[in-house]
């Protein structure tokens, strides 16, 4: 095979929760993105470091990510291993926001010593507020997301309290957080 | 916004996963209707299909398409959708139906009369038409693909030709009026590779991701 690269147990863990979470199991993509989320964490405070990003824009990172491993889900190959995968995008994340921001300076070394014990101590609330994001969604695609997410409500409580259908709850929810991922792309952190 | 805010919104998005399903559905419904239509309002069904329905020929036929479309669909779901098993061994359905009706052909005939079985009546106008009533099931089919995003656009590519040779087949077969499995095999063969090269030719470029 791809000589010398063996399969780390976590990445066959992630492997089995996706090919589940594809074919709609809702609970193993909540693991499989928890468990991911705290891998990427990791990743990105040291490519913050590399790319002389503030650490506060790690979460952001986290988070950009996540929407586009979501959005991206179907072009994950099930015959290759999905670290690869999941580290690409995260890179690509990276290298994204390094450039919009054109900060090269070198971040204090008292900084980068942080980072370990730092991990998970905010288990991520991200400066960049989606919130404000949210604003510039289309109303429908707006409500939905809102309503699903605030009220943690499912498609079809939420298709009650939209006075709509579950189907089209489950479009809107869709689209707008595929807008959002747009959004973040364009807006520069 | 916390990242685990995030995580059970997305958790709760489940139409990636589902959309392929959905188009692949319609996409199989828009296949059947456009050979079908093809079929009753311009290419007309046999005439001698009272005679011909009393023979197991005329059946084998159908046998034959349809399982070849089965083990596609199938071969292509696996593809689409990470967690299923290709299940390749199914393949030996229409193999083996085939093979039985060709072997049966040819021994309760005389060898003879095997080269007149073979070249047929209507050996151009099979694989015009069956191509001809493949193309928009094709064409369907890999629309429907693309949004799946398979492993190899190839062999998604190819896969598809082959489900739509079965559909286009299936139907042809209400037209056509040849009884011989020598003709079966040879003509409407060549019409599945077309159709299997046509939709490899296109697939590797359209669903490429």
């Amino acid at each position: 095979m791809n000589g010398g690269v063996t399969l780390s147990e976590q990445e066959c863990a992630w492997s089995s929760l996706m090919q589940r979470a594809m074919s709609g199991d809702e609970v193993a993509y909540r693991h499989f993105l928890e468990s991911v989320s705290h891998s990427l964490r990791r990743m990105v405070r040291r490519g913050c470091v590399q790319h002389g990003l503030p650490l506060d824009s790690a979460e952001d990172l986290v988070q950009e990510t996540l929407l586009s491993l979501h959005l991206k889900r179907g072009s994950w190959d099930k015959s290759r291993p999905i670290g690869p995968w999941i580290y690409a995008i995260a890179r690509n994340k990276l290298i994204d926001v390094a450039r919009r921001r054109r900060i090269h300076a070198p971040i204090p070394l008292e900084e980068i010593g942080e980072i370990q014990g730092s991990e998970d101590a905010d288990a991520g609330a991200s400066r960049l507020d989606i919130e404000r994001l949210l604003k510039r969604v289309k109303p429908v695609q707006r409500q939905a997301i809102i309503t699903v997410w605030l009220e943690g409500a499912s498609a079809r409580e939420a298709a009650g309290i939209l006075g709509t259908t579950e189907g089209a709850v489950r479009v809107a929810l869709h689209r707008g957080l595929k807008s959002l991922s747009d959004l973040l792309r364009s807006d520069s952190l | 916004m916390k990242t685990a805010d995030l995580i059970n919104l997305l958790a709760k998005d489940q139409m990636a996963a589902q959309l392929s399903g959905i188009w692949f559905r319609r996409a199989m419904c828009a296949a059947t209707a456009s050979a079908a239509f093809l079929l009753l309002c311009f290419i007309g069904v046999r005439e001698d299909i009272a005679q011909a329905t009393g023979t197991w020929k005329f059946f084998v036929k159908f046998l034959v398409e349809f399982s070849i479309s089965a083990c596609a669909v199938m071969a292509l779901r696996a593809d689409v959708h990470p967690g299923t098993s290709s299940r390749r061994w199914i393949w030996a359905a229409p193999a083996l139906i085939g093979t039985t009706a060709l072997v049966l052909n040819c021994s309760e005939t005389p060898i003879s009369s095997w080269r007149t079985q073979w070249l047929g009546h209507t050996a151009g106008s099979c694989v015009g038409l069956m191509l001809a009533m493949g193309l928009l099931p094709l064409l369907a089919i890999l629309l429907a693909m693309k949004r799946g995003a398979p492993r190899s656009p190839g062999r998604a590519g190819a896969v598809s030709g082959l489900l739509a040779s079965g559909i286009s087949g299936f139907f042809y077969a209400f037209h056509c009026p040849e009884n011989s499995y020598l003709f079966v095999a040879s003509w409407y063969g060549l019409a599945t590779l077309l159709l299997v090269a046509i939709g490899w030719a296109i697939g590797r470029r359209m669903l490429r991701w």
